[in-house]
């Protein structure tokens, strides 16, 4: 394709050439025997005798069809390329071709990508043209995120620090009595100063944070007995609150640990020393080692720093910062991180050849299987799924994985296929260890 | 995707068109002035003042001829440049999805795509500045010589200004091209969806935005469409028609029968209004090349003259359906709006078919393939649930009544008796979502809008397991196996590990909140 549109190219050059130079020769003719003819003007009879040799050697040269000869060429080439184009295979899946129903839901998606990338302008003149709806709020989230993201782009943190610290407050609403112990540590915590005693301390928290577990779980536990719509939402939000909890918290810890490292590269070491010691109480007992590390670098000069811990100085804490950011606002907002339509499009590259090799030999049934297997990237796989190594089934929970005594792991179903007339116990299809069936054997929930 | 036909056939067909037109020009002049030329008298009875006048007219317009010609080959040229761009672009996009699925190639592939990167911002550099140069050029009409020598100066120019751009760009990280190139990708489809579906203001913004766009997309075809499209839907035949006329031999190539549908569709029109000999007349123009293919249609709409026309009941407009219930329904549906309809259809289907794109925007066929990649049995069954209940109850409600049919199949599970677990464990299988673990929202077909539209289209076949860990997020690998509690919920070793540290050898199961000593875990070896 590429030497037939080079090809193209040339001869172009070479036909605009040629006619060029054919039109210039009769366009010189032509004035030459008006001048002549203009010259002889008092002679007629001389005037028509030049006219006439002209024409005859018009006759001759025919230039006319010298000049349309000119043009084959590039006619030749370019029919080439168009035939060429005629041989390849067309772009058409007949299953993946567009239906009404689906167009506004795809509007749908558009919208919330061009929102999810920050460019508001292109997003809200789009929701204009195609009457889109989005869902309530989205637009102001994305606003909110992005104004923070400018921020700590331009290494200011003090407005992703406001979002942490309001996050923090809404869901600790939810777990009050954690707040009060929390009180009681920081009482007892605030006594002692040396490292040692913050050892013992966080030997004595962990002792008080069972405590604490076993106090929640009681909680929780009477929360199981009620039965209630708000009373179970509660037991699985309790879970996700402290999944949020804990990253809200290492996220607040990285945002100074960033500030932190960027007035270390200024040199201003009383100013780092002030600011560690403002903020880095809240993560002494989670995140001891980095501020280990951290309060290090206070020793080293700039340089040497730089050498020793590359990763800290070159600005690539920034550029993870922006991305974590990003993963908590939506975790926090109950939204994908990433833009489902983006994720898909990319998924989406790969998979369209098989597909096209694929419908045209079998009919493809939507709503089943793939009759074959669309190779996809670790990063697309968002589900578990366990696949029996003896029936090739992928397991549901009718037919659940079992694990064996020897830890290997099969389907439900081919254990019972293995257990023979009623009995017991069996052997493992992969190695020579005897399971008993009803005290071995454990059902699995991936 | 074999974007090669969709990028190239558009351009190609342009340059077809204008090389038609050149050269029909071409004859018409040459023929012209050569014929005057040939026939200049011979008589001295005619002055030879006129004839003088005659010669240099002709010289006139053989040499606008020249520079007509010229003008045009210009634009071809930029055209062809265009064409090898797109090619060039697809190229490096194909090495790109191709570089996910082969790692060891990287390296060569790293040159040859800095050097393909170099070469498009290059041409990009000169498009743009050569572009400015013609349109300079147009307006001020001077002679072809000088113009060819200013533009060999520009051209050193630019040369030289690259050269340095190459050398800053020695440095940029191979990543950051790729990343650069997808981002770019999508962009495109999402202008060439735009203008598709005729939202020109925001197609008209991101390339604005993204000046490298307009060499990629087609702007100008879409909107040729839209009139087209806009005129049918005013029930306006005369656009259509002429648009049939200009790409006749196109569309005989492709075998199409659209210029038959509007003829059909312009004598309903004509039978509308209760002419029958004007109708008979058109018919008699205007069918017979249709015969070979399109016999049975020709047969039923002329069997409209059997009946009584709409006009000769009372004055209706076209909507109304009641005044033709005398004819048969074959009969009123020609009279009707579904013939526009139709008309319109087959209108986008052909437009777009001509110029080698597909029949639908190449963003929602990538979208849905995607679709049958990603999507999973558990991102399906939520949706399959809710169909079975009321859709206007709310989530905390289904996900009880999901709760009662599950308890009583598990009811005859011995194991499962004992826990209160039942809750939770329902949840896991059926929507990650509510369950409590963070990586799960991130699935694209758990997004309600796209589950969906996912409804309708297959699944990927998993031939291997995949178990994913609820608190990392990881896929468990053979050195970071599941470790298996005794009711049976999985986490990967390295969670629990570090969970035994922080608790003094205490695991917790964090959907259920039991506890458990780290010894009790049981390691499964998955195949």
């Amino acid at each position: 394709m590429e030497i037939l549109i080079e090809e193209l190219k040339t001869t172009h050059q070479k036909t605009l050439q040629e006619t060029d130079t054919q039109l210039r020769f009769t366009l010189e003719s032509l004035e030459s025997a008006v001048e002549f003819v203009s010259a002889m003007s008092e002679d007629e009879e001389m005037m028509f005798q030049i006219l006439n040799e002209w024409k005859d050697s018009l006759h001759e040269e025919k230039r006319d069809i010298t000049i349309k000869k000119s043009q084959k060429d590039y006619h030749r080439v370019l029919s080439k390329v168009g035939k060429h184009l005629v041989s390849l295979p067309s772009n058409e899946i007949p299953f993946l071709t567009s239906k009404k129903l689906e167009r506004e839901l795809i509007d749908q998606l558009i919208a919330e990508h061009l929102y999810r990338i920050g460019d508001f302008e292109l997003a809200d003149q789009f929701v204009q043209d195609s009457g889109s709806k989005i869902p309530e709020g989205f637009r102001g989230l994305m606003v909110q995120m992005h104004q923070i993201l400018n921020q700590l782009d331009q290494r200011d943190i003090s407005s992703a620090l406001n979002w942490v610290h309001q996050t923090l407050q809404l869901r600790e609403k939810d777990s009050v009595k954690e707040k009060e112990v929390k009180k009681k540590l920081i009482q007892e915590t605030s006594k002692n100063k040396k490292e040692i005693k913050m050892e013992k301390e966080i030997e004595i928290k962990k002792e008080e944070e069972k405590e604490i577990e076993i106090e929640i779980e009681k909680d929780e536990e009477q929360d199981e007995k009620e039965k209630g719509k708000g009373k179970e939402n509660s037991q699985k939000n309790n879970t996700q609150q402290k999944q949020i909890i804990k990253r809200t918290h290492s996220f607040e810890f990285k945002l100074h640990k960033a500030f932190y490292l960027n007035i270390l590269l200024r040199n201003e070491i009383k100013e780092a020393i002030k600011y560690s010691q403002k903020w880095f109480k809240k993560f002494a007992l989670t995140h001891m080692k980095e501020i280990k590390q951290l309060a290090g670098c206070l020793v080293y000069s700039n340089d040497f720093a730089k050498r020793r811990f590359p990763e800290l100085f070159d600005g690539s804490v920034w550029l993870q910062l922006h991305s974590e950011f990003i993963e908590i606002y939506c975790l926090v907002a109950e939204i994908p991180s990433h833009s489902p339509l983006e994720l898909l499009c990319q998924a989406g590259e790969s998979a369209v050849s098989v597909l096209k090799k694929v419908s045209g030999l079998i009919p493809i049934k939507t709503g089943d299987e793939l009759p074959m297997e669309i190779p996809v990237a670790n990063n697309f796989k968002f589900h578990s799924s366990f696949i029996c190594p003896v029936s090739k089934e992928r397991s549901t929970q009718k037919n659940p994985p079992v694990l064996l005594k020897c830890g290997h792991v099969i389907s439900k179903s081919s254990m019972k296929t293995l257990l023979e007339n009623g009995k017991t116990k069996f052997k493992c299809p992969y190695c020579p260890v005897i399971t008993n069936s009803q005290i071995d054997c454990i059902e699995i929930k991936f | 995707m074999n974007l090669q036909k969709s990028l190239i056939q558009p351009c190609f067909e342009q340059l077809s068109r204008r090389l038609h037109k050149q050269y029909s020009l071409l004859n018409k002049t040459l023929a012209a002035s050569f014929k005057i030329l040939y026939s200049l008298p011979k008589n001295q009875n005619v002055g030879c003042e006129k004839i003088v006048e005659q010669m240099k007219k002709e010289i006139k317009r053989l040499s606008k001829l020249q520079k007509d010609l010229n003008n045009y080959s210009k634009d071809d040229q930029l055209i062809i440049k265009k064409m090898q761009l797109r090619l060039r672009y697809h190229l490096s996009l194909l090495q790109v999805t191709q570089k996910n699925k082969t790692k060891n190639e990287e390296e060569n592939e790293k040159k040859k795509e800095k050097e393909n990167e170099k070469e498009k911002e290059k041409e990009n550099d000169k498009e743009i500045k050569k572009e400015n140069e013609t349109k300079e050029e147009k307006n001020m009409e001077k002679e072809k010589d000088k113009d060819i020598e200013i533009e060999k100066e520009k051209e050193m120019i630019i040369e030289e200004k690259t050269e340095k751009e190459i050398e800053k760009e020695k440095d940029t990280k191979f990543f950051q091209d790729q990343v650069k190139l997808r981002k770019l990708e999508l962009n495109r489809k999402l202008t060439e969806y735009m203008f598709r579906k005729g939202y020109n203001k925001t197609g008209a913004m991101l390339t604005e935005k993204h000046q490298f766009l307009k060499q990629l997309v087609d702007q100008s075809l879409f909107l040729q469409g839209k009139k087209v499209s806009v005129s049918l839907s005013k029930y306006d035949l005369s656009v259509p028609l002429k648009w049939c006329l200009i790409n006749r031999s196109k569309l005989k190539k492709i075998d199409s029968r659209f210029e038959f549908q509007l003829k059909k569709q312009q004598f309903i029109e004509i039978m509308r209004k209760g002419n029958r000999k004007q109708a008979i007349n058109y018919a008699r123009k205007n069918f017979p090349p249709w015969v070979e293919k399109c016999f049975p249609e020709i047969k039923r709409v002329m069997g409209l003259l059997a009946f009584p026309t709409p006009n000769e009941q009372t004055s209706i407009p076209i909507e109304e359906k009641e005044a033709f219930e005398i004819l048969p329904k074959r009969y009123q549906l020609l009279y009707g709006e579904h013939s526009w309809r139709k008309l319109n259809k087959l209108f986008q289907r052909e437009h777009v078919v001509l110029f080698g794109l597909s029949e639908s925007p190449s963003i929602e066929v990538e979208f849905k393939a995607g679709i049958c990649a990603v999507k999973t049995a558990s991102c399906h069954s939520l949706h399959k649930k809710i169909q079975s209940t009321k859709e206007k109850k709310t989530e905390e409600q289904k996900d009880l009544e999901m709760e009662k049919e599950k308890k009583k199949k598990n009811e005859k599970d011995l194991l499962l008796k004992n826990f209160d677990l039942l809750k939770e464990n329902k949840n896991i299988n059926t929507n990650d979502n509510n369950d409590g673990v963070d990586r799960n929202t991130n699935c694209p077909t758990c997004h309600p809008v796209v589950n969906k539209i996912a409804k309708n289209y297959p699944r990927n076949l998993i031939t291997h397991s995949l178990i994913i860990c609820p608190l990392s997020g990881q896929i468990m690998t053979p050195d970071n196996p599941p470790m298996i509690f005794p009711n049976g919920n999985a986490y990967s070793l390295d969670e629990m590990k570090k969970m035994a540290e922080q608790n003094n050898g205490i695991v917790t199961d964090i959907k259920t909140n039991q506890k458990f000593k780290f010894t009790q875990l049981r390691k499964a070896f998955i195949v």
